[in-house]
């Protein structure tokens, strides 16, 4: 897939314009400050109706403006498609080929594109929620009905909490038997993203980094030993007191650990930045070729600054184990293009006040 | 103007009327013949007094009792579980149910303060105790309030002999019956799954 071409407006600093995108390579050149990340995030936000950066529409916007909108052409196969996200009296609309599509979740079947940014750190050594949400958003890519049933478990805990609250206690067994059973089905879900990562992160973060000491994960859910609904309603009916006077279910997925271990011990407590900086780096990658494995088809790679954050020797190495992606664009600082020559696949802007100038 | 912008506010809060639509209709009633006017308001403001809920299965009905369960030509061997009275007549519309219902009036949502008492499962529970039904169908809504509704009334019914379905999926999941169009609901009800052996 690629994006031929993006038009935004009233987005962040960028100037209101149509950017012809074509190419494999889009580099974008300019000072910090100048909105080179925040094209960067209007081809997320064409591509999944939100941004990685913030939640809040008026960050978004342009200064004292109230509306915004970006319009993407996007090429998947031999379809292409017009996706138009608009912000209009604080309410989000999202069309494909014009017409409004209820859930952002069909965006899904269209377009995925993968960031590396500087807050993908958080993924790695942040908390337990966003290692959480950066596994889910992987089986999500992967597995798009798992969007319902993140949204269907979130939705039954909401209902257990408000029952343990002030409910008709006779309830309890229904809710327990339908947290237990999108529960385990989490799970499982997330007992096979930690496979499927397990068989490339680890090869790859020794090529990367050359340290030769194997870094896996772990998932460590919340209800243990598990197999089959009837053992997690029975570790519910036994949590039950507790759960009744925190007035919240004290375990299940929405308590879930992952952890990153070498040579036996917890690699995230006792690793320097630059390590942490890397894990978070690889994963992004291991989400990028997990989808070219699984999905026989191609993400588009936006690098937002991340190449900044290597040494030379580990950048190369980067660039060298990232083939499987149809378009990639990547952000530098001026004079620190690494992409030398000249030729078709490449064309780099030049980004200063908002205004992107193709050189 | 103060007359026309209050009018507006008024359609605006109905369902499926955004702003625009409200004023588009409220010029509209402004141009239109007065006649069609009064009659109108004159609809709005006695509905209330006509329709009232039927005082077996809880659907409207402008008599005590609505046509279905006047109806002798119906089966009276199946009883369908509805939430809302719009979604007794969405089945009815798809023409391949004859059976009675039973309307809940909402589904359990302890977030909303809903639980079994708010909602009228003593009166369905009589029904099934006095009368001889073979079959209970579960008709609630595809969502998580409709499912937890339809687990209810099947732990409700544990102990008796009787059997007990639900519409087969297709439905839109998260969506409400009374959007669903006619052919997938036709589908779902003809297909409908055992939920007890
Ligand atoms: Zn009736």
């Amino acid at each position: 897939m690629i994006i031929e071409s993006l038009r935004t407006y009233n987005f962040r600093n960028l100037s209101d314009s149509t950017i012809d995108t074509s190419n494999k390579h889009v580099l974008l050149v300019g000072d910090n400050g100048q909105g080179k990340s925040n094209f960067i995030e209007a081809i997320y936000f064409a591509c999944y109706g939100s941004s990685f950066r913030t939640r809040l529409q008026k960050q978004i916007t342009r200064f004292s403006k109230n509306d915004l909108s970006v319009i993407a052409s996007i090429k998947n196969g031999d379809n292409t498609y017009k996706i138009k996200v608009i912000f209009k009296d604080g309410k989000r609309k999202t069309y494909i080929n014009d017409n409004e599509i209820k859930d952002r979740k069909e965006l899904l079947s269209i377009c995925t594109c993968i960031v590396f940014s500087h807050e993908d750190m958080e993924y790695v050594n942040g908390s337990p929620m966003m290692q959480r949400k950066f596994f889910d958003q992987t089986i999500s890519l992967l597995n798009n009905p798992y969007i319902d049933s993140m949204r269907l478990y979130n939705a039954v805990i909401k209902q257990r909490n408000a029952l343990l609250k002030n409910g008709d206690e006779s309830l309890i067994g229904i809710y327990n038997k339908k947290l237990a059973d999108i529960g385990l089905e989490i799970q499982r879900q997330r007992t096979w993203i930690t496979e499927k990562c397990n068989e490339i992160f680890p090869t790859l973060y020794e090529k990367i980094s050359e340290n030769p000491l194997p870094v896996t994960i772990i998932y460590n859910p919340s209800w243990k030993a598990t197999n089959c609904s009837e053992d997690i309603i029975r570790i519910l009916e036994n949590s039950y007191n507790r759960d009744k006077k925190y007035e919240m279910t004290t375990s299940g997925p929405h308590r879930d650990k992952f952890m990153f271990i070498q040579d036996e011990r917890d690699f995230i407590s006792t690793a320097s930045t630059g390590q942490i900086r890397l894990t978070a780096i690889v994963m992004k990658l291991v989400q990028s070729v997990l989808y070219g494995n699984l999905m026989k088809n191609r993400p588009i790679l936006l690098l937002d600054d991340v190449l900044l954050e290597l040494d030379i020797s580990k950048r190369e190495r980067f660039l060298e184990n990232i083939y499987d992606y149809d378009q990639a664009f990547f952000t530098f600082l001026p004079k620190e293009s690494y992409f030398k020559e000249k030729n078709t696949d490449n064309i780099t802007f030049k980004v200063s006040d908002g205004v992107l100038e193709s050189i | 103007m103060k007359s026309i912008d209050e009018l507006i506010r008024s359609f605006s809060r109905l369902p499926g009327i955004g702003n625009k639509s409200a004023s588009r209709i409220v010029y509209h009633l402004i141009e239109q013949n007065r006649n069609d006017n009064l009659m109108f308001g004159e609809l709005i403001s006695t509905i209330q007094d006509k329709i009232h809920l039927c005082s077996i299965c809880g659907s409207f009905t402008e008599t005590d009792i609505c046509e279905v369960c006047n109806d002798p030509s119906r089966d009276r061997s199946l009883l369908c579980i509805v939430e809302q009275p719009q979604d007794v007549f969405t089945i009815e519309a798809s023409g391949v149910y004859n059976g009675m219902y039973h309307v809940l009036h909402g589904a359990i949502s302890p977030l909303d303060g809903i639980g079994p008492e708010q909602l009228s499962f003593g009166e369905m529970l009589n029904r099934i105790n006095s009368d001889e039904f073979i079959e209970i169908i579960l008709a609630t809504n595809p969502t998580e309030e409709g499912d937890t509704t339809a687990l209810y009334v099947m732990h409700v019914l544990k102990h008796k002999e009787i059997k007990v379905t639900r519409l087969a999926s297709g439905l839109p999941v998260g969506g409400d019956l009374e959007y669903t169009d006619k052919v997938t609901l036709a589908r779902s009800l003809r297909g409908r799954i055992p939920m007890n052996s």
